[in-house]
């Protein structure tokens, strides 16, 4: 056992880390007057009707729908093109291999600011605005190069071996990706869906620019909004954070038992 | 045309020749063993015939068809890896079955085709289990299922027992080779570890530096090596070479008379440069002082023999092995008897000079 006395700053670090979450379930459970009274208390009569203003009164379901929406087709257009471009990457040689990875790397380190707007200009003329798919292609572009990164250097980590006893069994490039590849770099895979989830899910820059037609609204673009609109009602917009966080928090923890080391155990040796 | 036949197979990485023009014919149902120091390009052969290197040079072909420009999967060879290389995610059926699926065979034929392998190799208990929960020799037995499900024309095996401890290599051996009889297969087995070559082997491949150095039984090499390359190879601990000086038809070892040459091939004795002595054909005289005088520098018991490590007058190192427990201390002073009806001559190029007398 490790002396107690470093548990102080851990627990610390804790409780600064969670205090953020816990004022927003918190106050999402308090009504407006009482939160304008105090802002930091716990619920006198708790209630959910900030939950039922937030699912009725305002388009919450929809904007939802567009968040998933948005997410789950930029996550899998970008972990298809990432595991093909990680597969190629690091299992064949060919000319300017090193090159491409180079290249995509690099691009991680670019702030999307940066591209609003040439982006912007470029999606009026072609006129994406306002589409889902235009937006899931800027997102795809936005996460790929990391998912590339990510899946290149575990791809590499398998031992040539499975490749060459699997090439011996007759499977083909592609058998051997979806048969063995894939199946044993579920931990990366898993880990790499939550993280682009996550930016996806929260972005805000990309939603608000260009999604801006009310009906096409994501989720934080439209609680932004409640505070403008609905004059800073505070309570009603944790109740919205507090629903906009669920179905991040249900994706972590139904991946998080895939989280797991050792699933190569066994392979060599 | 049957077996296999390598003819002038080269392979370089750059200017890197690291397989220099080999030939090489393997027979249906023999067992042949690669055998070499590392590097010496023993496991790049083996994986030059699965197809996992491609050959600069050269042609191979099994059994009449030309296999060195066919994929890996369509040259009817399976291979066994030093590290298993089971498929960590299936179980062992699965994995034992992985390639009969990708080919499409039927459930029924699969099946049976596992089930056999898998009483074979005393694995039907383990079916269902992933690699994860096997030992090591339980896996490698796996290994070896997956490759006889496949029925290929020729088995390959790299390094496959070098990663069990010693007590499961022994027993492994053995079932290998009795594997081998059961089939009747056609294999080649890479090994550095030349217990495995002398006991496994129909032939012995001796490679050295990308180049067969000689080829042959396991006991032909061991007595009648080409070279000395494969002299000091082959056996343990390895042979002793010391420098020779042939004067009037006999053989002086620092100057003094040792032998007479009627042994060799006498047109080519006179080329003799070294001698080589195993270590089990040099013994001790403690008392005497007869034949080479030498100190012994260190000794090693390993109960059922005594290796002696010995300084000679003359400066050489060598080895003697004794059966049982020597007497001797580093710092004695001792005799040494030769056996010469055992020992091969050798000229400057390092080739064997051919004894003329009968050799076991």
């Amino acid at each position: 056992m490790r002396p107690s006395w470093t548990h102080v700053p851990l627990s610390l670090i804790a409780v600064a880390a969670l205090a953020p979450s816990v004022f927003m379930v918190v106050t999402s459970f308090r009504n407006l007057e009482d939160y304008a009274a105090d802002k930091v208390a716990w619920p006198e009569s708790p209630g959910l009707s900030n939950y039922v203003s937030a699912l009725v009164e305002h388009p919450f379901v929809k904007w939802g729908f567009n968040s998933l929406l948005l997410t789950a087709g930029s996550v899998l257009l970008s972990t298809i093109v990432a595991v093909l471009a990680a597969y190629a990457l690091a299992r064949m040689r060919f000319a300017g291999r090193s090159v491409i990875l180079g290249v995509s790397t690099s691009l991680m380190v670019v702030p999307p600011v940066t591209m609003i707007v040439p982006l912007f200009v470029l999606y009026t003329q072609l006129g994406l605005i306002n589409t889902f798919g235009g937006t899931i292609l800027i997102y795809a572009g936005l996460i790929t190069p990391f998912g590339v990164f990510l899946l290149t250097t575990f791809f590499r980590t398998l031992p040539d071996e499975l490749f060459e006893a699997a090439r011996l069994d007759g499977a083909g490039s592609f058998r051997i990706l979806t048969n063995v590849v894939l199946p044993l770099s579920l931990p990366a895979l898993l880990s790499l869906i939550v993280v682009n989830a996550l930016y996806v899910w929260n972005d805000l820059l990309i939603a608000i620019i260009f999604l801006q037609d009310d009906s096409r609204r994501t989720l934080m673009a439209g609680i932004s909004v409640f505070q403008g609109r609905y004059n800073n009602n505070v309570p009603l917009t944790m109740a919205g954070l507090t629903l906009a966080s669920v179905p991040m928090l249900i994706l972590y923890v139904a991946f998080q038992r895939y989280f797991i080391r050792g699933l190569m155990a066994g392979a060599v040796k | 045309m049957q077996g296999l036949h390598i003819q002038s197979v080269s392979k370089s990485f750059g200017t890197t020749n690291v397989i220099k023009s080999v030939d090489l014919e393997i027979e249906p149902g023999e067992f042949v063993v690669f055998v070499g120091p590392s590097g010496c390009g023993k496991s790049t052969l083996l994986r030059m015939i699965a197809g996992l290197e491609t050959i600069s040079s050269g042609r191979i072909d099994l059994n009449g068809r030309r296999i060195d420009l066919l994929e890996p999967a369509d040259r009817r060879v399976s291979m066994v890896f030093q590290t298993y290389a089971l498929y960590p995610h299936m179980n062992v059926r699965e994995n034992m079955d992985f390639g009969l699926r990708i080919n499409r065979a039927p459930k029924e034929k699969r099946e049976r085709e596992v089930k056999e392998a898998a009483s074979m190799l005393s694995l039907s208990e383990l079916l269902e289990r992933k690699p994860g929960a096997l030992s090591g020799g339980q896996r490698q037995r796996v290994a070896i299922g997956r490759s006889i499900v496949r029925h290929p024309e020729l088995f390959l095996f790299d390094e496959p027992l070098s990663n069990l401890d010693a007590a499961l290599r022994g027993k492994m051996r053995i079932e290998l080779a009795r594997l081998q009889r059961e089939l009747g297969a056609t294999m080649i087995y890479v090994t550095h570890d030349q217990v495995e070559a002398m006991t496994m082997a129909d032939r012995i491949v001796v490679l050295n530096g990308g180049r067969v150095e000689q080829v042959g039984a396991p006991l032909d090499l061991f007595h009648r090596p080409a070279n000395r390359f494969v002299a000091g190879f082959l056996g343990a601990p390895t042979m002793n070479f010391i420098p020779v000086r042939i004067e009037d038809g006999a053989l002086y070892i620092d100057g003094h008379k040792a032998v007479d040459v009627s042994a060799w091939d006498q047109r080519q004795v006179g080329r003799a440069k070294y001698i080589g002595v195993r270590p089990e054909n040099i013994s001790i005289d403690y008392d005497g002082d007869t034949g080479m005088r030498a100190s012994v520098s260190a000794v090693e018991r390993l109960g059922s023999q005594t290796h002696v490590h010995l300084e000679s007058a003359g400066g050489h190192s060598l080895v003697s092995v004794s059966q049982g427990t020597a007497r001797a201390e580093p710092g004695d002073l001792v005799g040494l008897q030769l056996d010469f009806s055992e020992s091969h001559l050798f000229d400057d190029r390092d080739v064997a000079i051919p004894r003329v007398d009968a050799t076991p």
